[in-house]
């Protein structure tokens, strides 16, 4: 369980976020929403422990401050938006990094670390791409094998920047639906950022929504993403449409959206 | 099956970075004005180990050709081309840019002030040189690393690097000057900063072993870190590494090994940045492999050069940054242009 407490951001002497507390429970998929530059990432980061920021963050009661880098990183596996993908680094050296935080400084992989990539190669079926070059994948390749190398770090929870930001429709599904296996197979706790709502809404238990230095929505999807809300906090105009097969769909809608656009340029 | 495969990749490139080491110190021991069977080479070094036969039917000079001439300076070779590419892979590794090499961090400068001051307070052929370019040496790091490591949001790669070209520019001018009010020292000056491998029996490669040692060790120790601080201080850190001490470590061992091999041979440029960088379109390898694999390839290629700058035009010899480059060059843009896949 991620319990954050009165968490405050500042970047440049200007405040991004103050005083946010939230809690995760272990196994839910909790992703945050919010226009850009409302602090996702940072919250993220945060989260991490990448981020000195004040406040608390706890996992499982323990600060994260508490813990030392190599047993913080042997719980939380964290993906930026865009991960570095070393030129001239293969596959299976890059998940093998995933092992660092098992190892001391001076050591190099055992068998079991090198058994737990093989595995997690084969779990995220990658494993015909196990010599090729990480810079040299596709942007879908590339994302599984970012994922395996989170994967092969053995975490409780799972840290993801954007996760399909790169990606287009189909790879966008496979990711989310790859990651929610590894959520449900390995219990995962997974806190994600997401630009694209109706994704987001269709596979996260819950949604918070952070804007203007608070966490201004929460709940499940139904409750937090309604046109209201989103004309609100994106400055744009959907229609949300309730999907016969459950959930919502957020649908950008052009013609309002100049017309607003109009009707806020007259003073 | 992954397991056996990257063990038996790994092994080849060890034997062919073996091979190729083996081969050009051997070409470096038998040829030259006196060319040396490799029988004599072998039965001449193994009377030296202690309790063995002795050399056998060597002559005496063949004996002192090879044992007190040619080894030491092939030796020396093997030191100060290994530690100049491992040096050069383990600053383009720390600093994630393919343009870093050992003098990066104003090490050639501090270097080139040192050896100059030296030369015009001791004159030519001053004992105090060494001494001199390697204080100058490892100071102008210590300057560069504390300026760069001073920003408010702690030593980043790009101040660090901003801050060696400051240092750098600085300690240049100060040399500069110092080379024209003592006009008399510009040949000595000159002939160090194009670099040499001449040696003196065997003092040189005694006083830059234990450098070369500890710090091609200290690199060796670290090169998983490498991979590791390639995914950028942030993602290196999530995966629980204390980055900004792992660098100033990899920082320091390679800064004072390079430190110590310039100290006696001088700027040799082109071994740092370009052997890695061969190694690399030739292998893709990571930094596991690159880092032991640039001592092998940057020894053998520096063992050849000084072969080359001492055959080319008998009895003279090039200068032999001279022939790194121009032997170097080419060859490294024939394989950037026949490998395009792998040069990304």
């Amino acid at each position: 369980m991620i319990r954050v407490q009165d968490l405050s951001a500042r970047y440049d002497g200007l405040a991004v976020f103050e005083g946010i507390s939230l809690t995760v429970m272990a196994g839910e998929w909790v992703v945050i929403i919010g226009p850009n530059g409302a602090g996702k990432s940072t919250l993220l980061r945060s989260v991490a422990g990448l981020a000195d920021m004040p406040g608390l963050v706890t996992i499982d009661g323990r600060s994260i401050k508490d813990l030392s880098a190599r047993n913080r990183a042997q719980q939380i596996a964290y993906v930026p938006q865009s991960p570095a993908l070393p030129a001239g680094m293969t596959v299976i050296d890059y998940v093998l990094l995933g092992r660092t935080p098992y190892l001391t400084i001076l050591g190099s992989e055992s068998k079991h670390d090198l058994a737990t990539v093989r595995n997690t190669l084969d779990l995220l079926a990658v494993n015909h791409l196990a010599k090729r070059g990480v810079a040299t994948l596709s942007g879908g390749e590339a994302q599984r094998v970012v994922l395996a190398r989170a994967i092969a770090q053995e975490p409780q929870i799972l840290l993801l920047d954007e996760p399909t930001s790169a990606l287009d429709l189909g790879k966008q599904q496979e990711t989310m639906q790859i990651i929610d296996d590894l959520r449900s197979e390995r219990n995962l706790t997974v806190v994600s950022t997401m630009h694209d709502l109706t994704l987001a809404g269709q596979f996260a238990d819950r949604l918070l929504l952070l804007n203007g230095g608070a966490i201004l929505a929460e709940g499940t999807p139904g409750e937090v993403l309604t046109s209201e809300t989103i004309a609100r906090h994106y400055g744009a105009n959907v229609r949300v449409i309730q999907d016969p097969d459950g959930g919502v769909i957020v649908v950008p809608s052009r013609s309002t959206a100049r017309q607003v656009r109009s009707d806020q340029a007259i003073p | 099956m992954i397991n056996v495969e990257r063990s038996r990749v790994l092994l080849r490139w060890w034997i062919i970075a073996a091979v190729a080491l083996v081969g050009t110190v051997l070409g470096g021991l038998s040829i030259g004005p006196v060319s040396i069977g490799v029988g004599d080479i072998w039965a001449t070094v193994t009377s030296h180990i202690p309790g063995a036969a002795d050399a056998g039917t060597v002559t005496q000079a063949h004996q002192a050709i090879i044992w007190d001439i040619r080894l030491p300076r092939v030796l020396l070779g093997v030191l100060v081309g290994g530690m100049l590419a491992m040096a050069g892979a383990a600053y383009q590794g720390v600093f994630r840019n393919p343009l870093a090499d050992p003098y990066l961090l104003g090490v050639a400068a501090g270097a080139g002030l040192g050896a100059t001051l030296a030369i015009a307070i001791g004159g030519g052929g001053s004992a105090l040189l060494p001494v001199a370019a390697f204080l100058g040496a490892v100071v102008a790091a210590t300057i560069t690393y504390a300026v760069g490591a001073a920003g408010s949001r702690g030593s980043t790669v790009t101040s660090l690097i901003l801050s060696g070209v400051a240092v750098a520019a600085f300690l240049t001018a100060a040399q500069t000057y110092v080379q024209q009010r003592n006009s008399e020292t510009l040949r000595e000056v000159y002939s160090w900063i194009l670099g040499r491998l001449s040696t003196a029996g065997w003092s040189e490669v005694r006083s830059v072993l234990p450098y070369v040692f500890v710090a091609s060790a200290v690199l060796f120790a670290l090169r998983r870190m490498l991979d590791v601080l390639a995914l950028g201080d942030e993602e290196a850190t999530a995966l629980g590494v204390p980055v900004t001490r792992i660098r100033l470590i990899i920082v320091a061992a390679a800064t004072l090994g390079t430190a110590a091999v310039v100290a006696v041979s001088g700027l040799i440029g082109f071994v740092g940045i370009v052997i890695p960088h061969l190694l690399r379109l030739l292998f893709g390898a990571s930094y596991r492999l690159l880092i032991p694999l640039s001592f092998f390839g940057g020894g053998a290629f520096l063992v050849a050069a000084d072969l080359f700058a001492r055959i080319a035009i008998p009895p003279a010899e090039l200068p032999i940054g001279v022939i790194t480059a121009f032997l170097g060059a080419p060859f490294f843009a024939l394989i950037l242009r026949t490998r395009p896949g792998v040069a990304r």
